[in-house]
């Protein structure tokens, strides 16, 4: 067997493994690291809401769709929970409540009158003969006060959504709609999983006639990266056939084709398994970009093929390429100071991946068979002495532009396709949805403080009202009933007055002691209550109101129209255990510390980078040359990128940090030629690089859509910039002696 | 408040409900009283029921003030007069199985009774009893079907805290 047909075999060996073995990971804290809060919006009980708008001109067809869907979904182990709009209240709600009704309401002073208590016993026996009071009327009878009583009277309009409603089934604002509101099961957030839920729920109601309007952070995000598939697909189809209709007009061989392409599968395939072995897994973001990055691999056999005039040329080349992919691959190690798994893996990766497919290729030769003689001649390059004052002028002003400029934000993070606010703006239209970027979050560790501190907050969201920072709120402490402020009577003080309200109720004395029993053991129930969760807190919870986090209860403020966050935001923060939610701020300035973080690492990986290039070069100018090209096309291509697209991002990192691998690869061959025939040959293979990246990248930049878009253009400028820094020559004056 | 009964008493609850004749397309009045111990005399009610023909039970109370309950599977809409805006109550999951036995009850769903409810023949005189199972534990607070021969002639609901309610219906069923 010779070598090439083990190589080949390797090769298949290792592909075949990585596809049946690789496992790839796609949740999002692997990329968010220590940071926690990019989690959050698919984690949170919002992040798991899903509303589905059943649209239907007729009430009962529609009505009667949403609930068969509410039935079908009630086995699904997507789905937590599902109705038809009002939630239905938890089993043991109305005991815990009724344990802890002078907490959530406790009963003003003049409740303890005995004519009131008289009402309130009334009231209590005319609840006797209501549906309404099915269950309860017991308990209206045993508390007088009417805190009980107020306090279901206030939470049952908070089960309703606030919405119209037909049989049991809540409507759209607008008639047009029956709507289902549905909680995700708590699982982590997998796209495609929840892209083919949501197609199937859409279908089945389809199926039956009606328009499906499906909203909900986690169907966003899924249809976002069921959309970043497709246009992936797109690019690599195309891509992919351009690159291979380019190398056979190149190479005309269908062998030196998949000889040329052996050891970017060698170094694919290894990357994958090492990564693998190292992380446990494959993070598809390492995968994704790994996978561009590696594209680099083709460029070694494309020099090899350049550069096989002469066994001399061969040999020097070989060297330069495991020099190249030597230094690009430290560079890339340096990503794994990031701290943040994917950002690692993608060091680790490319790293590995380089090196495996560089050896091959020097092993196994330069494919295209035989060498052919040049026939076109280029013309030399001329040396210049501005070249490097040049670009380090533009570098500088390119660095300067990019600093000036604002970041990115979360642009490209949070940029949502036209069809989802299309469908977010309808979904608006029939049920006046809250603010999706901004909300207030109180936390305490009992419910008596959180219901304190959230009614510092209303406070405040009156004035911010009055002063058109913000539309309305809706907030738990705003569903119960205003408290009392004075401290409830001792049970004597209360049997006094018992004993003068029962005679004129007409109810049997002896009930006295039945109703003292229960206040005694209200009373007893105001010590500051345990953060467990219980069913008020899942109820609160299904309401998007509550959530228990670690022993500690933490209520959301629901906004709308925020005007003016900044200022509200400082308004909350005067009040303890209050803050404003910016899940836009939050996420963009979650992605700026990350962006932060690897460019840090980038420029260790650069430095040593360049001690590795000087060591091995040992020409300290032609180093210079090397890294100031690099620099200052990188920076040029950065601020072409900042300027057109609004900023440098983590995405736009990481292709910048291609195109300082593929400059850094271009200048080896480019200035460490030491003659004009090897100068020659040096232009031929750079150029042979270059238009093999561009046609990869630049189908990127114009069939894909966010982040490929993106990162097509970056690199495409990029390999411009560099191909034409690395092009100039630099004329150093002589030294003494030479 | 349930009459005298004059037929041979039943063998069985499935007998009685394999007996029973139910108009579900029937609106029948009702009496109803509302028992507790701290009370010295029971609280009346009274006014029609029926079963629309989505499914829903309608409860129209007439006295002693007027409130219509419309109860579905998982809501009960109250109203205070026809015209009036809806209030609407979601079901708790304790309240879930009574409302649906008084749904299949008024509905004559029997099938769905025997199927769910356990019923149990639990005074096999001329005036019969049988006991509906609404809780995992038969004998806590269930729901108890009164009649005579192959006429359903009311119903005990029995609710925490004491509170027993008797509804007698004043039409032969």
């Amino acid at each position: 067997m010779t070598g090439l047909r083990a190589a080949f075999l390797l090769a298949a060996c290792l592909a075949g493994l990585a596809v049946a073995t690789l496992r790839i990971e796609t949740d999002i804290r692997a990329l968010t690291g220590v940071e926690a809060s990019l989690e959050a919006p698919l984690d949170i009980p919002e992040g798991r809401t899903l509303v589905l708008a059943v649209v239907h001109p007729d009430r009962e067809a529609r009505s009667a769709l949403a609930r068969a869907i509410v039935h079908d979904l009630a086995g699904d182990p997507m789905v937590a929970h599902a109705s038809t709009g009002a939630m239905p209240p938890p089993a043991g709600l109305s005991d815990q409540l009724w344990a802890a009704r002078f907490v959530l309401a406790p009963p003003p002073p003049d409740a303890f009158a005995p004519e009131a208590l008289a009402a309130e016993f009334a009231r209590a026996r005319a609840a006797l003969t209501s549906m309404g009071s099915s269950g309860l009327a017991h308990a209206y009878l045993l508390d007088p006060t009417g805190s009980f009583r107020r306090l279901i009277e206030a939470l049952t309009p908070a089960a309703g959504s606030g919405l119209p409603h037909h049989r049991g089934v809540t409507q759209a604002r607008d008639d047009s709609a029956a709507l289902v509101m549905i909680t995700l099961a708590e699982r982590p957030f997998d796209a495609a999983a929840q892209r083919a839920f949501d197609l199937a729920l859409a279908a089945r109601v389809e199926a039956a006639g009606a328009e499906a309007l499906l909203v909900g952070p986690r169907t966003i995000a899924a249809r976002i990266s069921a959309e970043t598939e497709r246009s992936s697909t797109l690019v690599a189809a195309v891509g992919g056939g351009l690159l291979l209709l380019w190398l056979a007009v190149l190479l005309r061989s269908a062998g030196a084709i998949a000889r040329l392409l052996l050891p970017l599968v060698l170094g694919l395939a290894c990357a994958g398994l090492v990564v693998q072995a190292v992380f446990g897994g494959v993070h598809v973001v390492a995968l994704g970009f790994g996978g561009a990055l590696m594209g680099l691999a083709m460029d070694y056999p494309l020099h090899l093929h350049a550069h096989r005039g002469t066994a001399a040329d061969l040999a020097r080349t070989r060297r330069l390429v495991l020099l190249g992919a030597a230094t690009t691959a430290v560079a890339f190690l340096s990503l794994l100071g990031a701290g943040v798994p994917a950002i690692a893996q993608v060091g680790v990766f490319v790293a590995t991946g380089l090196s495996a497919a560089a050896l091959p290729t020097v092993v196994l030769g330069a494919p295209g068979g035989a060498a052919r003689p040049v026939t076109t001649a280029l013309p030399q390059r001329r040396a210049t002495r501005w070249k490097i004052p040049a670009l380090a002028l533009l570098g500088a002003g390119g660095a300067a532009a990019v600093l000036a400029l604002p970041g990115p934000g979360a642009r490209g993070y949070v940029a949502l396709p036209p069809a989802v606010t299309d469908a977010i703006a309808a979904l608006d239209r029939m049920m006046d949805l809250p603010s999706g970027r901004h909300r207030i979050e109180v936390e305490a560790s009992t419910l008596a403080h959180l219901l304190a501190r959230e009614r510092q907050v209303a406070g405040v969201l009156a004035d911010a009202r009055a002063a058109g920072w913000v539309g309305r709120a809706a907030l738990l402490a705003q569903t119960l009933p205003e408290p009392g402020t004075a401290p409830l009577p001792a049970p004597a003080a209360f049997a006094a007055a018992l004993a003068q309200a029962l005679p004129r109720t007409g109810l049997k004395p002896a009930f006295a002691s039945e109703v003292l029993a229960a206040y005694r053991d209200g009373l007893a129930r105001l010590e500051p209550d345990a953060a467990a969760p219980g069913p008020l807190d899942t109820l609160m919870g299904q309401a998007g109101l509550l959530r228990v986090e670690g022993g500690r209860l933490i209520a959301s403020v629901r906004l709308w129209d925020v005007a003016a966050p900044t200022r509200l935001s400082d308004a909350v923060a005067t009040i303890e255990g209050a803050r404003m939610i910016d899940h836009e701020a939050a996420l963009a300035a979650n992605f700026g510390r990350l962006t932060a973080r690897v460019l840090a690492c980038f420029g260790v990986g650069f430095v040593a980078c360049t001690i590795l290039l000087a060591c091995a070069v040992r020409r300290l100018r032609a180093v210079a040359e090397i890294m100031v090209s690099v620099l200052g096309a990188t920076a040029v291509t950065a601020a072409a990128v900042a300027l057109a697209g609004g900023g440098i991002g983590l995405f736009e990192l990481m292709a910048l940090a291609l195109v300082v691998g593929i400059g850094i690869d271009y200048g080896i061959f480019l200035t460490l030629s030491a003659s004009d025939g090897e100068d020659g040959q040096a232009v031929r293979s750079v150029m042979l690089c270059a238009m093999t990246t561009l046609i990869a990248f630049l189908t990127m930049a114009l069939l894909g859509s966010g982040v490929l878009r993106d990162i097509g253009m970056t690199v495409s400028i990029g390999v411009i910039a560099t191909g034409l820094a690395a092009h100039l020559r630099q004329r150093w004056p002589l030294q003494p002696g030479a | 408040m349930f009459g005298d009964c004059a037929a041979p008493p039943p063998v069985s609850a499935a007998a009685v409900l394999t007996g029973l004749a139910i108009d579900p397309n029937a609106t029948i009045p009702y009496r109803e009283e509302v028992h507790h111990d701290a009370l010295p005399a029971p609280e009346t009610a009274s006014g029609t029921m029926h079963v629309a023909p989505d499914g829903w039970l309608v409860k129209a109370q007439a006295r002693p003030r007027v409130e219509i309950s419309e109860v579905g599977e998982d809501v009960v809409s109250l109203r205070d007069a026809p015209e009036t805006e809806r209030n609407l109550l979601p079901i708790p999951p304790e309240a879930r199985p009574v409302l649906e036995a008084l749904r299949a009850v008024m509905s004559g769903n029997l099938a769905l009774l025997a199927e769910r409810f356990a019923p149990a023949l639990v005074s096999d005189t001329s005036l019969w009893r049988v006991r509906l199972a609404v809780h995992q534990t038969p004998d806590v607070l269930p729901v108890i079907l009164i009649g005579c021969g192959a006429v359903l002639r009311g119903i005990e609901i029995n609710e925490p805290g004491g509170i027993r309610r008797l509804i007698a219906f004043g039409t032969a069923r």
